[in-house]
């Protein structure tokens, strides 16, 4: 819990481990159980629940994340007893009824067609499926697979899933606001005390497997904007000691408006919209993997691609000098402090970072962490995991004639 | 601190200043939530003020504000986003149909370097001819993004067909060709018309001593003068003699629906009734058109809203469709729920759950520094900063009648423009 001086607002992030067996696509069957846990529990419908929280201005909020289910919520000091209430009674009784199912399961198919008219979308999870294998948690399904698996779900065996998977595993709940300690206290306790741990073991890769591969385009029509993702794995989890420093290495490649790739591939070539580099995917679990993403007019898309390559590569070979590593330096301490200036980011940053297994208290060391990298630390880092060589790259749009 | 600002007045906890050399209006609120101040300056120009042929002048502007003056520039080392970013803020701008934003969220201690880079840049952009070349093809970029997008040209083609005379006509990012042939002629000239003092207003809203920040204001602001009179927009839209539609046919998923109206500006009482109306109509699983869209499998998302503009702007319903839907099907439903609240209007309990909804809404608004200068740059943009901080006080008066006029008066054929985005 952490009270700030905002004025009457609660906000509240948590989480528990439910890590799905990919290999039978459990992911899809917890897709399926977060979208049905604000449709009513066993001793409420969901339009009386919606009218608890509606005419109060509250909002819960559920999330399906690759091993965890997650929930967030926001209202006013005075409702906050009430609504972790609905929370936790939303997360332990769901009603998960057939005709609810029946009415989430075109919305979710629905959404994945969605996805399909998106070029972003589209580019991303091809990516993905050709960094990583089905068992890893960074591998995204195609969605036309998708479609077929939503459309494939038995409400028992999504029922079945979450009750064997929901429960006080590794539980963590974030309270930050204007409120009561003791209300807080109460509300948690009652909503949700004695919930029984489950097993959840861990089924799935934590590290990739290595893969190359020919680009990969996604055809699209009438999407004269490509969207193209580049990337491949790096097996570093978050709390490896080379995280920090690879990800103030890729910070200067790609973070920010005044970064490499947007200096050049934006400002001084005008080829692009937008281009950014990332260390995408990367929890306490498993690894994640080196991102550009970028878009290109189809007229520009060759020798956007081109010269994006050219300064990966050119990054890779020569590292970074001290002065741009003590320039991001202020920018990556200066933005995660100014990133935490409302109640539900300071929630979910402080919620992650427990999850991250780096404590609460880690929200206070970040920028003499950051501080502290040196460039030889962020040059070895990227001359270890940043290869030119294993670069993937997927792009989805209407190709030029 | 020399009286070099005046106070004007104070209203939900911000308080109004004017720069007595140039009359610049400076917006000022204490927030100690975080150790952060939000820097705002709004310029009362946007795609309203353009005219055929330039059209996206302002958010092309926009752009160049960015590619650096005299002083801050990227051949010195010390472009706005080096600087900026150095600290660790968060920056950028927007451009809507009625004005033009510049922000930085940054650590308290920096204020003064956001200030000196806007009032650096209200007068002394550089704007040369090769920037905008290469600023061009980015922002066609950002021009195809959109395209991309079937439901973005739904909405950008039912403002064009509701609106034949009045700039709210064309797209804020403006046409292809008019991006394709403005010269840094045509926006020195807009910059000139519109970046003074006297079109422009200030808000500073943070983890600040209001003096200190005034203080570092007037120094920064008080040698600039004050410039020409703003330009009006004096163009009112004739009155619409029927119902008009229009459709987007682009290869896609699924279908969507954009049902619009010609409602009021945003300094009219009757917005206020519209955003409960919008509420009781589409917010929450209590909705009405949750209810009758979402709950029959009709209709995977429905949103609606009340355009709060300086001109009269459109209130309307969005739908995206099931796979299964017809677009016929979907704007029957709607029409029975505008013509159920129109004929008995609505409970007593809808409109209080639905304030409840807005006020808890305002309060979240407060919930950090930036989000409290976003609500007033809408607001400033509308006419009065004032609209924001009085929104509370003035919305506890609409009534369930309130409601049922609102609907009778502007949810009527002859004010609806209807669109319907259908996959190719």
């Amino acid at each position: 819990m952490l009270r700030t001086t905002v004025d009457s607002v609660v906000s509240f992030y948590g989480s528990f481990a439910t890590r799905p067996d990919l290999t039978t696509n459990q992911d899809i069957l917890q897709d399926l159980a977060v979208a049905l846990l604000d449709k009513g529990t066993t001793e409420r419908d969901k339009f009386q629940i919606a009218e608890e929280l509606e005419s109060r201005g509250a909002e819960i909020r559920f999330h399906s994340m690759a091993t965890r289910i997650a929930f967030s919520g926001k209202c006013l000091n005075r409702d906050v007893t009430p609504v972790i209430g609905i929370c936790a009674e939303q997360l332990r009784k769901p009603s998960l009824s057939e005709d609810e199912y029946n009415k989430v399961l075109p919305r979710l198919q629905a959404s994945v067609m969605q996805s399909m008219e998106s070029t972003g979308a589209q580019s991303g999870s091809a990516l993905r499926r050709l960094i990583f294998d089905k068992n890893h948690p960074n591998f995204a399904h195609a969605p036309e697979a998708e479609m077929e698996m939503l459309s494939d779900t038995k409400l028992a065996d999504i029922a079945g899933y979450y009750r064997s998977r929901a429960g006080a595993n590794e539980f963590v709940l974030v309270v930050v606001g204007d409120f009561e300690a003791d209300d807080v206290t109460k509300a948690v306790s009652t909503g949700f005390g004695e919930w029984p741990d489950q097993n959840v073991s861990r089924k799935y890769d934590r590290s990739p497997v290595e893969k190359s591969g020919s680009p990969v385009h996604i055809p699209m029509r009438d999407k004269q904007n490509l969207d193209v993702r580049i990337g491949h794995a790096v097996d570093v989890i978050r709390t490896h000691r080379d995280y920090l420093p690879l990800y103030l290495g890729i910070f200067i490649l790609g973070g920010n408006f005044s970064s490499r790739l947007m200096d050049t591939i934006r400002d001084k070539e005008g080829l692009t919209y937008g281009i950014y580099a990332q260390l995408n995917g990367v929890s306490s679990e498993f690894c994640g993997y080196f991102l550009v993403r970028a878009t290109f007019s189809a007229d520009t898309l060759d020798v956007g691609i081109r010269r994006t390559n050219e300064l990966i590569a050119e990054f890779a070979e020569n590292g970074i000098s001290p002065e741009e590593l003590a320039s991001k330096k202020k920018t990556v301490s200066g933005s995660y402090k100014v990133g935490l200036a409302s109640t539900g980011s300071l929630a979910r940053t402080i919620g992650t970072n427990i999850i991250s297994g780096l404590g609460a208290e880690y929200v206070d060391l970040f920028a003499s962490l950051v501080e502290g990298v040196s460039v030889e630390e962020v040059n070895a880092a990227l001359s270890k995991w940043i290869d030119p060589d294993k670069l993937l790259t997927a792009t989805a749009g209407t190709l030029g004639t | 601190m020399d009286t070099v600002v005046s106070f004007v007045q104070e209203s939900g906890g911000v308080k109004e200043y004017k720069l007595d050399s140039n009359g610049l209006q400076i917006l000022i609120m204490q927030d100690l939530s975080a150790p952060v101040v939000a820097c705002m300056i709004t310029y009362r120009v946007g795609s309203r003020n353009e005219t055929s042929g330039l059209t996206g002048a302002t958010h092309f502007l926009e752009h160049l504000m960015f590619k650096g003056s005299e002083k801050y520039n990227k051949a010195k080392g010390t472009s706005v986003f080096n600087v900026l970013q150095d600290v660790g803020a968060r920056m950028n701008a927007t451009t809507w149909m009625d004005r033009t934003n510049y922000y930085e969220l940054l650590p308290a201690e920096h204020l003064d370097l956001a200030l000196d880079i806007e009032s650096d840049r209200m007068r002394n952009a550089l704007i040369l001819p090769e920037d905008v070349e290469s600023e061009r093809t980015v922002i066609l970029n950002e021009f195809d993004r959109g395209e991309n997008e079937p439901t973005r040209k739904l909405y950008h083609e039912v403002w064009t067909t509701a609106y034949s005379a009045h700039p709210y006509h064309h797209p804020t990012i403006g046409w292809r060709s008019d991006i394709e042939n403005v010269t840094a002629s045509d926006l020195r000239g807009f910059y000139d018309r519109f970046y003074w003092p006297r079109n422009a207003t200030l808000s500073i809203v943070g983890s600040i001593d209001i003096d200190e920040a005034l203080e570092m204001v007037s120094r920064r602001f008080s040698s600039i003068p004050e410039g020409p009179e703003p330009a009006l927009v004096t163009t009112r839209e004739p009155e619409q003699l029927g119902l008009r539609r229009t459709t987007v046919s682009q290869a896609g998923e699924l279908g969507s629906l954009m049902m619009a109206f010609k409602a009021v500006s945003a300094d009219d009482d009757d917005a206020l009734a519209l955003d409960v109306l919008s509420i009781i109509l589409a917010r929450g699983k209590t909705s009405r058109l949750y209810r009758a869209l979402l709950e029959t499998s009709l209709a995977s998302g429905v949103d609606a809203s009340n355009t709060a503009l300086r001109d009269p702007g459109l209130f309307y319903v969005f739908a995206v469709l099931n796979p299964e839907s017809d677009h016929a099907v979907i704007e029957e439903a709607v029409w029975n729920e505008i013509q159920s609240i129109s004929r008995e209007g609505v409970t007593q309990a809808e409109v209080d759950s639905a304030i409840g909804q807005l006020q808890a809404l305002e309060a979240y608004s407060r919930d950090g520094a930036f989000s409290i200068v976003q609500q007033l740059n809408e607001a400033i943009a509308s006419g009065d900063w004032k609209l924001y901080t009085e929104y509370l006080n003035r919305l506890e008066a609409v009534t369930p009648d309130d409601i049922q006029r609102v609907a009778r008066s502007y949810l009527t054929d002859n004010r609806a423009t209807i669109g319907k985005y259908i996959p190719a």
